[in-house]
């Protein structure tokens, strides 16, 4: 498989990089931060499997940037079936009601340069007759929650829009993956207490890899988030608004 | 970072025995641990670190602050296989540096009994394997390591440059700061397989003579006793040597040995048996098995050699995940280093002592040591044996008297016991047995004068309660 990858250099990106790069998937890192970017390459190597190239791309910079990016990648890896997109930024919905800077650069990391980027390698994947398209939303995104409107709606619009992808397109042979991730240990909730079916980034990529070998539409990890998730979705609106989480 | 109480979390030792609630932090990048250092002295907390929290004891719990995970810090910085050299972050775990080592026939020098250990957490308590007496601890294979002090600066430490600190930091169990990179020198070995000999002991006096002998011609020599016979066969046990295999040997495994099997004899998910452990386990039953096991080993021909992955050989325990659970209450591991010569009386009145309260330690090693020149690491020219003992509700008084008389008798002695596995030992005793501390205590205070990294371990052996009460 080869394998153009936005966001390998923490979290659950990372140890899906491993993963990918152990069995011999050839990746292309793409990221926002030149050293963490050589580092990952190194780590890949030094663990026996192997990045062919890494390159800059941030998702809260300018959105022109993506085509040169993929070009790129393109090069390196010659021709590639599958992208991965795991790159995104959290913030509490306190910080980000006192910060309309840190708000726009929220929505536009996670929801309109996500999506940018996700439109140029549809583009590209269905030129060459299709592959993978798998990207990384939030369980945030399942329901509108007091903590997490924001950030919530960030990943809903990309858990629509991948969804849409999927209908439209999967004919055509785009196979979209969305990985709904519940509460992972990264440094993402760092310092955050501990809560119910908290996972490890290790535990849950067998799972996420399996999804995207098999094409999966949806995948929802640790897979008792689904659960979790259903009984949320339908909790009555009165009650969303006395609760806390 | 929110400091509220609502992030305090419960940990716990790893034998299940202690406890704290404390803020856990999982710093991915070294910058991130900088922060994690700066929002802990801003809220005038401590800061202890941990791995993979391994250590049975408190050597990494810090009740009311700061614990610092450093298992996300986890990158290979770079391997050489040519030279064996590896540099990585404190997180890679021994599993990972050995499954990159032994593909070109390069082994960790010192590995202890389980492969999931941070390779952070090995040189903080330098822990020791089965060729102790000849390796010495983890540290004697560390080239160099960063350290991250006090004050947040980065520095470099190595037997040339730094000294006092890289000694110090080699089993000082992380009071002196967070280890964020270090690099080891692996040991280049004919093949990735031991070839594994047994052979069956019948007194506690044999197994110390046996083994100081086996110790001159071989690797790896492990002695395993029958802790719960006494009287005249008191101590007998087995005696595993093993030596690397030369490449081409008769029938080695297929592979590297490393995958755990999920079920016991292809039949019973291992859950399962560690459930039924936590029921059926009692003074009657664990008698009978070490017993069983005991006759099952004198059965087989003595000195047969069977060629094993090193993985099956060293890291027997690993196939049993979480065994440690089937003590419902938990328990207090000891393990104690008696210096040569009085190895064996001395290995005598602690089974006869833990026997005699009703304690008799299921899994009980007999290892070789030899020196080295870290002031606090658990090495001396000696051997050492290990004791689990199974905490039990109505008897803890009787079990702290049993492990207060141990402490006691091997201080006494002029040994020492683990701090990887302590939580009993107190300020005297210590300070006796490690003469090292206070060379330590001097380093640690001339780079964190104001006590930013503590750990429950160090409030207890570092401060003299009795002189401030």
């Amino acid at each position: 498989m080869n394998v153009v990858f936005l966001g390998a250099t923490r979290g659950i990106g990372r140890a899906l990089a491993r993963a990918m790069s152990g069995r011999g998937d050839q990746l292309y890192l793409l990221g926002r931060d030149d050293e963490a970017l050589q580092a990952t390459a190194d780590d890949l190597a030094a663990r026996g499997g192997k990045a062919v190239g890494h390159g800059l791309l941030d998702l809260a910079g300018d959105a022109a940037a993506i085509p040169g990016a993929l070009d790129d990648a393109q090069g390196a890896l010659g021709d590639y079936d599958t992208v991965v997109v795991t790159a995104a930024i959290f913030h509490e919905q306190e910080e980000l009601e006192q910060d309309a800077d840190l708000c726009d650069r929220l929505l536009t990391v996670n929801f309109t340069n996500t999506i940018n980027f996700c439109e140029e390698a549809r583009r590209r994947l269905l030129a060459r007759g299709g592959g993978t398209l798998c990207v990384f939303s939030s369980v945030a995104g399942e329901r509108a929650r007091k903590p997490r409107v924001l950030y919530g709606a960030t990943k809903a619009g990309l858990t629509h829009y991948l969804e849409g992808l999927d209908h439209r397109y999967r004919r055509h042979g785009l196979k979209t993956v969305t990985v709904v991730p519940g509460i992972v240990r990264t440094d993402m909730i760092a310092g955050a207490p501990e809560r119910p079916f908290t996972a490890d980034p290790e535990q849950i990529v067998p799972a996420i890899l399996r999804a995207i070998d098999r094409g999966k539409p949806r995948i929802f990890v640790p897979p008792i988030w689904r659960l979790v998730m259903m009984v949320i979705r339908n909790l009555p609106r009165f009650v969303m608004r006395r609760v806390e989480f | 970072m929110s400091l509220s109480d609502a992030a305090l979390r419960r940990v716990s030792g790893w034998a299940g025995s202690v406890h704290c609630r404390a803020e856990v932090l999982e710093p991915e990048t070294v910058e991130q641990v900088g922060r994690a250092l700066a929002s802990a002295r801003r809220s005038s907390r401590s800061v202890a670190f941990c791995g993979r929290g391994l250590s049975s004891g408190d050597a990494f719990l810090n009740d009311g602050n700061v614990i610092v995970d450093l298992s996300r810090l986890n990158a290979v910085i770079d391997w050489n296989p040519d030279t064996g050299l590896l540099t990585c972050e404190p997180g890679l775990l021994m599993t990972e540096a050995l499954q990159l080592g032994l593909r070109d026939n390069w082994v960790v020098p010192a590995v202890p009994g389980t492969q999931w250990l941070s390779l952070g957490g090995a040189a903080a308590n330098s822990v020791h394997g089965k060729n102790s007496f000849k390796e010495g601890s983890f540290g004697a294979c560390v080239r160099s390591l960063k350290l991250m002090l006090a004050s947040g600066e980065v520095v470099q430490c190595s037997p040339d440059a730094g000294r006092d600190l890289f000694g110090a930091v080699l089993g000082g169990a992380g009071l002196l700061g967070p280890i964020v990179e270090l690099t080891l020198q692996l040991k280049k070995v004919p093949s990735p397989f031991v070839a594994v000999r047994h052979f069956t002991v019948g007194s506690i006096e044999e197994m110390v003579d046996r083994i100081s002998r086996d110790k001159q011609d071989h690797e790896y020599v492990i002695g395993q006793v029958d802790a719960l016979k006494g009287g005249r066969h008191l101590g007998r046990g087995t005696i595993h040597v093993a030596d690397f295999a030369e490449p081409g040997s008769a029938d080695p495994p297929k592979a590297l040995g490393a995958a755990i099997r999920p079920r016991m004899f292809g039949v019973v998910p291992k859950p399962w048996v560690i459930g039924a452990a936590r029921w059926f386990m009692n003074d009657l039953t664990m008698r009978a098995v070490t017993a069983a096991k005991y006759r099952l080993d004198a059965l087989g021909r003595p000195g047969k050699v069977s060629i094993k992955s090193f993985f099956d050989f060293t890291f027997l325990l690993d196939q049993l995940p979480g065994w440690q659970t089937c003590y419902r209450d938990g328990f207090i591991e000891q393990q104690a280093l008696v210096p040569d010569g009085r190895c064996s009386e001395t290995f005598r009145e602690l089974i006869g002592m833990a026997a005699a309260e009703g304690f008799p330690s299921l899994f009980t090693a007999v290892k070789a040591h030899r020196a080295d020149e870290f002031p606090t690491s658990f090495s001396q020219d000696g051997m050492s044996i290990t004791f689990d003992l199974p905490v039990k509700r109505r008897r803890t008084e009787a079990l702290h008297r049993l492990v207060g008389g141990m402490n006691e008798l091997v201080a006494s002695r002029g040994g020492k016991m683990y701090l990887a596995k302590d939580q009993t030992m107190t300020h005297r005793q210590f300070f006796a047995m490690y003469p090292g501390a206070a060379e330590v205590l001097r380093i640690k205070q001339r780079h964190d004068p104001d006590e930013l990294f503590q750990s429950q371990l160090y409030r207890r052996l570092y401060r003299d309660a009795e002189a401030a009460s």
